[in-house]
């Protein structure tokens, strides 16, 4: 098929990979409901594997054979095109907001990538959760989740991008709390949403800056605006955008949440956090590189702050790169110290996304992309092959009664002739991710740190900060493959029976591990002469279009490579010797004996402090202040109310004392009163006798004659 | 001249008398004939939208354009499906009706609400069923009454008559605080309507030294006495803050919103429905009815404000539904958050009044934060009523409201907890579903607009954007409480002591509650996914219209 079939009549199908999953959610989630196991994982699988064959079939393939055809004939055009529909009015008239799709090299690469993985994890969960209560209910979460992952990627507009990012959001909310029923799953959902959306808000501001400037959320008109905009609202946009990308990628500070996120199954970790939710973020960055990069033909300084007295200029691919550079080697140090299987890998994806933001950061926009999808391979092997270590121990510990961690890689090793299928795509896996040539982890990352080290942008402490992450990431997989394929059993019992997982669960790691293997391969040539293909494919030219100068890829550096490699070697080489061998543990143990050594020790080991920190910074004080809202409601505002209603009540008792008491007693009462009396007096001299009234009235004239001659002359 | 807006309001007031003519013994046809005359109200409200969608584009907005007024008598103008019948003609006091795109997305959520309201009440009320179904249909006409009225003095009857059946609802069939909270809501209210009724009369007043004195909405919009006779500003303020006390306590605005927790927690479950999913609204409506049209300056004045006081709410309330212990307080308060959100898109638009007609950018960035502030009423409506219907459901099972008493039921009740988990990412703004897409208008626009104003170098640009800015922590907020809501009541271990509670067995969702609840979801998903077509662009010309047609 033809490229341009999906931008003709065929302009319903890209929608559709995404709808795809999202109606065979809403079909599984009833028949979950209703107690349907095997029907609903048969009816998300078969969408996703539609879906994938779309997304292969109609965009990858032809996109990529467009892009070689174009290639043998000289230069390649890029290929771009996206599609709108109206979705509902909005400022009157005329005006509305538009969804809608579009189709580039990172899309169909993307596209090609999440839809492969997405399929696997979801084959390999068939096994996994066979024996869950809530089967139906996990693969419809998971196929809603694909749905956002993949409506993330075609989305040509922030609004839907919005949209799948926030779905994928309550998409690892309901997979991280799967197994609701223990209190560290739902306070590890709850933790995973909150602190994500503390930076979706930084992104929503972004949004809202470029929609209130340009009138639309298109990428398109977003990126046309920012060519001609001030560059303090571009700078403030692409901040914003960043936030929520340091939340959704787990970048420190917002890191806290992903290593909690490994209470989820582990298809799940596989899935939503280390190959696709959590590289959403760096996508959107890459997605936005116009508003980052190039609307001043330079990283321009975009923002400036006065502070102080004086004049600070921000930059917000610096801080890209800062944060990505100082995150790599931060999760790296805690990946050393961890115990937990799942919380090395998990450290070891955040170290591996701030690579990512690094490279993004010095400019290294294919590089960065480049690692994206690599590294979805083989950090999504790397956890399944975690998950079926898991599965296989915690399946032969439930057996033996030994009521013990099955995460904890102290617990296992020399489960290497146990499980060897496992143990084998593990150790693809391994290399791929330690940097080993000519594993595809080897590639992507030599890009890293070459656009670090020697690009338009490199920064010689960051470059640093990156080989030293490379030599760590060799050590801390090294570690995890020693203790738990190597060595001597710490359960003989529970060892002998331990069997490698199923079928339906190996095979996709397989599949994975040919991905790992060879996926770097098409970058190969460069170093020898020929073309990068990668980086032809991946390359900025379509940006161009928002007046972005692209520099031109970087050469490949046989210098860069053979320390970076030498580096994972020595690593590699360590790991070995200080788990592998018995005077490795007496060192071990020498150095936890050394007060200051393990001091030194225990700052990575409790993580620094950070979640301590963040919740003393953001859970604390709200607290406090809902406790004084509260407080102000009921003793202040509804005190207040009540208050005018009583003195009201007050009132009118009053009124009624002074109503009965002055009108009513003294006012019409009194007078009566008064006059009854004096009746009372004055019936006693009604006697009826003659002679007393006679009395009075001589009496009385009596009186009268005094006064007129005494008193009166 | 078509009636069937005056059909639709007085259904239910027939259907009311029909009950009480019925002998109290009869309960299952007291019951029926309450459920009918929902059912045909609902279809004649039906009916009367799909003659709405009838009229010519121009025609389907209520008119207050300068042109259509010849001295102060409107000549020539018909509201849509509207009729005019005089009522008391010495004080020129009409039986003045019509509907727009304001009106009749509230008056169908009024209509579906109450046949769900009778649904849901049908076994679960035992005490007095005549009288209880009696004040619902009394309340659902006046319910209706105000939002069809055009005239001031018949919206200010219907809005007092509907303070009558809901005291009564919450005396009688409420809970253990039940007078106290009646009398806190009637009289609370009561206070605002008073303020309210004598702004209104003032205005009457004023509108007779330009012409003959009118209580016609269209009329006093349309000739603006205040300004004609530049009266001194304070006797512009005196209206103003008496018609805002009326609207702000009945939204209810921060600080006047303490009568809502009390009447929310006494209140039966079908109560609160309707207390939370329309008698809010009519607050709301009636800025956007009276306030806005009939005294644009003065909103422009004060409209700051009422920015902050909204983007308070917005904040407060989600601070202090996250302090409470009880399942209905949480949600009362969260009504108090999400009103916020109606009013800081009001707010925006008032703030400007102005300049909206003038500027087309900075009208369409209002527009959308109107368009969001309407589209949050309607939302908040259905999903504040389904959440308030799932506190009540959980409620007649276990008798207890206090969160610290559940735990882990998704266990016992997956359907239940389901929904609940809808209805509460709904809630919190979760995008493809319903409230994502008002509040996402609501702060675009309100965003929008103070920077599209600071750019015209307008006043207060600044204060507006940190106020929305400032909202939008209530966002995070809102999450907040209602992900640990979720936490502690449906997630975590069993709590074995409310299995108790509920003699033994916590059953799920029967069928009669599932029929209440599935509109309300469908609802949910349906303004999510495509809010176009279900209300937004009905609501969008209305909105464009008014505000670009206020008259100065």
């Amino acid at each position: 098929m033809a490229v341009e079939a999906i931008s003709g009549q065929w302009v319903w199908i890209v929608p559709l990979i995404p709808v795809l999953p999202a109606l065979a959610f809403f079909v599984g989630i009833i028949g979950g409901g209703l107690g349907l196991h095997k029907r609903v994982s048969n009816l998300t699988i078969g969408a996703m594997a539609l879906s994938c064959l779309l997304a292969w079939g109609t965009v990858f393939l032809p996109v990529l054979l467009n892009f070689l055809g174009g290639l043998q004939h000289g230069h390649p055009e890029p290929f771009s095109w996206s599609h709108n529909w109206f979705w509902a009015g909005a400022g009157g008239p005329g005006d509305g907001l538009f969804i809608g799709v579009m189709v580039d090299h990172l899309t169909a690469a993307m596209l090609a990538m999440v839809t492969l993985v997405v399929l696997m994890i979801e084959v390999y969960a068939v096994g996994y959760m066979a024996h869950e209560p809530h089967y139906g209910r996990f693969h419809s979460y998971v196929s809603l989740f694909a749905a956002g992952m993949l409506g993330l990627v075609v989305s040509n507009n922030y609004l839907t991008l919005l949209v799948s990012w926030e779905i994928m959001g309550v998409c690892s909310y309901l997979l991280i709390g799967f197994w609701y029923h223990k209190d560290s799953a739902r306070k590890a959902a709850k933790k995973a949403f909150m602190v994500t959306r503390l930076g979706d808000c930084g992104m929503l501001i972004g949004i809202f800056i470029a929609y209130a400037y340009c009138g639309s959320f298109q990428f398109e008109q977003v990126f046309l605006w920012a060519k001609t905009a001030a560059p303090v609202l571009v700078a403030l946009t692409a901040l914003g955008l960043f936030m929520g990308s340091v939340g959704k990628s787990a970048q420190f500070p917002l890191h806290v949440w992903l290593p909690d996120a490994m209470e989820g199954p582990t298809p799940v970790s596989a899935l939503i956090h280390a190959a696709t939710m959590v590289s959403a973020g760096v996508y959107l960055v890459a997605r936005s590189y116009p508003l980052f990069y190039g609307a001043h033909g330079d990283l321009a300084g975009d923002l400036e702050l006065t502070a102080l007295g004086q004049v600070y200029t921000l930059e917000p691919l610096t801080v890209v790169a800062w944060i990505g550079g100082f995150t790599a080697l931060f999760a790296a140090t805690m990946a050393v110290f961890a115990a937990d299987i799942k919380k090395v890998l998990a450290y070891s994806t955040i170290s591996q996304l701030g690579y990512m933001f690094l490279a993004l950061g010095v400019g290294g926009y294919t590089a960065a992309v480049f690692h994206l999808l690599t590294h979805a391979f083989f950090k999504a092997l790397l956890f399944l092959g975690s998950g079926s270590v898991i599965h296989a121990v915690e399946h032969a510990m439930h057996h033996e009664h030994v009521h013990e961690d099955p995460q904890n890689m102290y617990h296992m090793g020399a489960l290497w002739t146990r499980m060897p299928a496992t143990a084998w795509t593990f150790l693809l896996g391994t290399l791929a991710l330690a940097g080993v040539p000519p594993f595809a982890g080897f590639f992507s990352k030599d890009e890293v740190l070459l656009e670090a080290l020697r690009g338009h942008h490199a920064n010689p402490i960051l470059g640093g900060f990156g080989l030293a992450v490379a030599f760590l990431t060799a050590f801390y997989m090294t570690r995890l493959l020693m203790l738990t394929f190597f060595g001597r059993p710490r359960f003989p019992q529970v060892w002998a029976h331990t069997e490698d997982s199923p079928a339906v669960m190996t095979r996709p790691l397989m599949v994975l591990a040919i991905f790992a293997v060879i996926l770097g391969l098409p970058a190969a040539p460069a170093f020898f002469g020929g073309e990068n293909y990668v980086h032809a494919f991946l390359n900025m030219d379509g940006l161009a279009l928002f007046g972005v100068e692209a520099p031109h890829a970087l050469r490949p550096d046989f210098g860069v490579a053979t320390i970076a490699t030498l580096l994972a070697l020595s690593g590699i080489v360590l790991g070995v010797a200080l788990y592998g061998t018995p005077a490795g543990a007496a060192a071990r143990r020498l150095a936890w004996g050394n007060a200051l050594l393990r001091a030194a020790m225990t700052a990575p080991k409790r993580l620094y402090w950070m979640n301590e920190l963040l919740y003393a910074v953001f859970v604390v004080p709200t607290f406090a202040v809902m406790r004084w809202c509260n407080a102000v409601d009921r003793y202040v505002i509804d005190l207040t109310v009540n208050l005018v209603g009583w003195l009201t009540l007050v009132m009118s008792n009053g009124w009624r004392w002074f109503d009965q008491t002055i009108i009513d007693k003294v006012g019409v009462e009194g007078p009566a009163r008064t006059a009854q009396g004096v009746a009372e007096v004055g019936k006693f001299a009604q006697t009826g006798k003659v002679q007393g009234y006679a009395l009075v009235a001589v009496t009385g004239l009596l009186l009268l004659v005094a006064v007129r001659v005494w008193l009166v002359r | 001249m078509s009636h069937v807006i005056s059909i639709m309001t007085f259904l239910p007031l027939v259907g009311m008398l029909l009950v009480c003519c019925i002998p109290n013994a009869q309960e299952r046809l007291i019951k029926q004939v309450a459920l009918v005359t929902c059912v045909l109200t609902l279809l004649v409200s039906g009916v009367a939208y799909y003659q709405f969608s009838l009229l010519p584009a121009e025609q389907q907005r209520i008119d207050y354009q300068p042109a259509a007024v010849e001295g102060a008598a409107i000549t020539g103008f018909q509201p849509p499906l509207g009729e005019k019948v005089p009522w008391i003609t010495q004080l020129n006091i009409n039986y003045e009706v019509g509907v727009d795109g304001l009106s009749l997305p509230l008056i169908l959520l009024t209509t579906v609400l109450m046949v769900l309201v009778v649904i849901y009440s049908w076994d679960v009320i035992k005490d007095r069923p005549k009288w209880y179904y009696a004040f619902f249909l009394l309340l659902e006409t006046a319910m209706l009454g105000v939002f069809v009225s055009l005239d001031v003095f018949l919206f200010y009857v219907f809005f007092e008559i509907g303070l009558v059946p809901m005291y009564f609802l919450i005396g009688i069939w409420g809970g253990p605080r039940r007078e106290y909270a009646a009398i806190k809501f009637f009289l609370y209210t009561l206070v605002g309507s008073l303020a309210m009724l004598l702004a209104l009369l003032a205005l009457y007043i004023y509108s007779g030294q330009v012409g003959p004195a009118t209580f016609s909405i269209l009329q006093l919009a349309a000739v603006q006495p205040l300004q004609q006779l530049q009266l001194s500003p304070t006797v512009g303020a005196l209206i103003f803050w008496g018609i805002f006390l009326g609207f702000a306590i009945k939204v209810p605005m921060w600080p006047f919103h303490t009568w809502l927790p009390d009447a929310h927690v006494e209140a039966p479950t079908a109560g609160s429905v309707i207390l939370a999913g329309v008698l809010l609204k009519l607050g709301t409506y009636g800025f956007l009815r009276i306030l806005l049209p009939c005294l644009p300056a003065q909103c422009e004045i004060y409209g700051s404000f009422i920015v902050i006081l909204a983007a308070i709410a917005v904040v407060y309330g989600a601070l202090v539904a996250m302090a409470q212990k009880d399942l209905k307080k949480l949600v009362a308060y969260s009504s108090v958050n999400h009103m916020g959100y109606v009013m800081l898109g009001i707010g925006t638009a008032m703030m400007y009044a102005s300049q909206l007609g003038a500027n087309t950018e900075l009208g369409q960035k209002a527009t959308m934060a109107v368009n969001g502030a309407v589209l949050q009423m309607i939302c908040h409506g259905v999903i504040t009523a389904g959440l308030f219907f799932l506190v009540g459901i959980v409620y007649e099972r276990t008798h207890t409201r206090m969160i610290g008493d559940y735990g882990g039921i998704m266990k016992l009740v997956p359907q239940y907890s389901g929904v609940l988990m809808v209805m509460c990412f709904a809630s919190l703004g979760l995008p493809g579903l319903a409230g994502f897409v008002a509040e996402f208008h609501v702060f675009v626009g309100a965003i929008g607009t103070a920077l599209q104003a600071g750019r015209l170098g307008l006043a207060d640009s600044n204060l507006l954007l940190w106020a929305s800015c400032f909202s939008i922590l209530g966002v995070l907020v809102t999450a907040a409480y209602f992900l640990w809501m979720l936490q502690r009541l449906i997630l975590g271990p069993v709590n074995e002591s409310l299995v108790e509670r509920a003699h033994g067995h916590l059953t799920d969702l029967d069928r009669r509650e599932l029929v209440t609840m599935t509109p309300l979801v469908v609802l949910t998903l349906l303004i999510g996914i495509i809010p176009g077509p279900v209300v937004l662009n009905l609501v969008n010309d209305y909105v464009w219209y008014t505000l670009t047609t206020l008259k100065f």
